[in-house]
């Protein structure tokens, strides 16, 4: 049950988790750069938080990623993207192209959080005083209560996250690659 | 809590043969998109092995159908031995999938998803009371819409595999026939 200070003063607002999980073989390179250029893209400030990587067992080596995108979209309002990144057993082979060149791909298992939130009043202009919390959940709750609802939440789950989810699903070819929803928040965006 | 009550409980579906996977995936997201239906996807992997793929495929799409009553569906699908045949269809050569699909649907109802009344005992129990009694009408229609919902979607998902059985693989093809196909 959420606590009475999460109701009344709430500035961040979560998205579900979308997980992907993939065995086979996949071009990291080209993963993480198709990745890394949609965020840039998008005027995301992208930051490698964590980058483990484990002492190789005999079935290959295993890497942990934890990704951060932050976008400051409006003065109020800011969109940040979490993305966890797990490849398990994974070694490099080669693999000849269709027209003949070699590439080395990675083989091994991989698995993929995608998640993401909400941040109201990020500069936390309205935090100083008691006063001030509650003229900005007045505000949250009567005035923008729509937006929230409607349009900001929807722009980071189905244009910025599911874009996103689509891109990996692309580049690795995987079955239920489609983007059902890209027009979801309008066709010019 | 708010109070969840399942309505549909896993509704069973299977399939061998031939089939577009792509296309179903699609088709299923178009219609909950259709429906207004917010997406969340639980679980999406699909495995390599060596007798084809395996793939297996949760979602859980919600829909707010008043401030008081969202529902929500939970879909999943599993798909065994996945792997690309070619296959005949009126002299025509198409690129389709082959394996077992398995998939099972749940519909739930869930009342006070905004927690407003579970603060106490008190007014769980109000709670209870209007459920059971005052808006019992109201209760009991979006369970028949609920159901009406996800029996049009297995409907729908049914016919989508119904169309594949006019295809043939290439192989089971006599080898007199596939001179005419054009490749």
């Amino acid at each position: 049950m959420p606590g009475l200070n999460e109701v009344f003063h709430d500035v961040r607002c979560d998205t579900p988790v979308a997980y992907m999980r993939w065995t086979g073989i996949w071009d990291m390179q080209d993963l993480y750069e198709n990745m890394v250029d949609y965020l840039r893209m998008k005027k995301y400030k992208f930051h490698e938080k964590i980058y483990k990587h484990k002492h190789p067992s005999p079935f290959g080596v295993e890497r942990q990623y934890v990704w951060e995108a932050e976008r400051k979209f409006e003065d109020y309002l800011q969109f940040i993207i979490n993305i966890y990144f797990h490849t398990y057993d994974a070694h490099d082979i080669e693999v000849v192209m269709p027209d003949g060149t070699k590439k080395i791909y990675t083989k091994g298992r991989l698995w993929i959080e995608f998640k993401g939130f909400l941040v109201y009043d990020w500069e936390k202009r309205w935090e100083e005083t008691k006063f001030f919390k509650s003229l900005r959940s007045f505000y949250n709750k009567y005035v923008i209560k729509k937006k929230m609802e409607g349009i900001w939440w929807d722009l980071l789950w189905y244009r910025e996250i599911h874009k996103l989810v689509a891109i990996v699903k692309e580049r690795l070819k995987m079955e239920s690659m489609g983007y059902e929803h890209r027009y979801w928040t309008g066709v010019h965006r | 809590m708010s109070d969840v009550r399942i309505i549909v409980d896993h509704m069973k579906l299977e399939y061998i043969g031939l089939f577009d996977l792509n296309g179903l995936f699609k088709m299923i997201e178009a219609w909950l998109k259709e429906r207004g239906m917010e997406k969340r996807t639980d679980q999406n992997q699909e495995l390599t092995t060596p007798t084809g793929k395996f793939i297996e495929w949760t979602i859980a799409p919600w829909k707010k159908i008043s401030d008081y009553n969202r529902i929500f569906f939970k879909i999943r699908m599993l798909v065994y031995d996945f792997k690309k045949v070619e296959a005949v269809k009126d002299d025509k050569k198409v690129k389709l999938g082959h394996g077992r699909v398995l998939m099972y649907f749940d519909a739930y109802l869930e009342h006070d998803y905004e927690h407003r009344w579970d603060f106490v005992p008190m007014l769980v129990f109000f709670r209870t009371m209007f459920d059971k009694f005052i808006y019992k009408t109201y209760t009991e229609r979006f369970e028949q819409q609920l159901t009406y919902d996800i029996h049009y979607l297995y409907n729908l998902v049914e016919t989508y595999f119904n169309m594949y059985k006019q295809y043939r693989p290439v192989s089971e093809v006599p080898h007199f026939a596939l001179g005419s196909v054009p490749t």
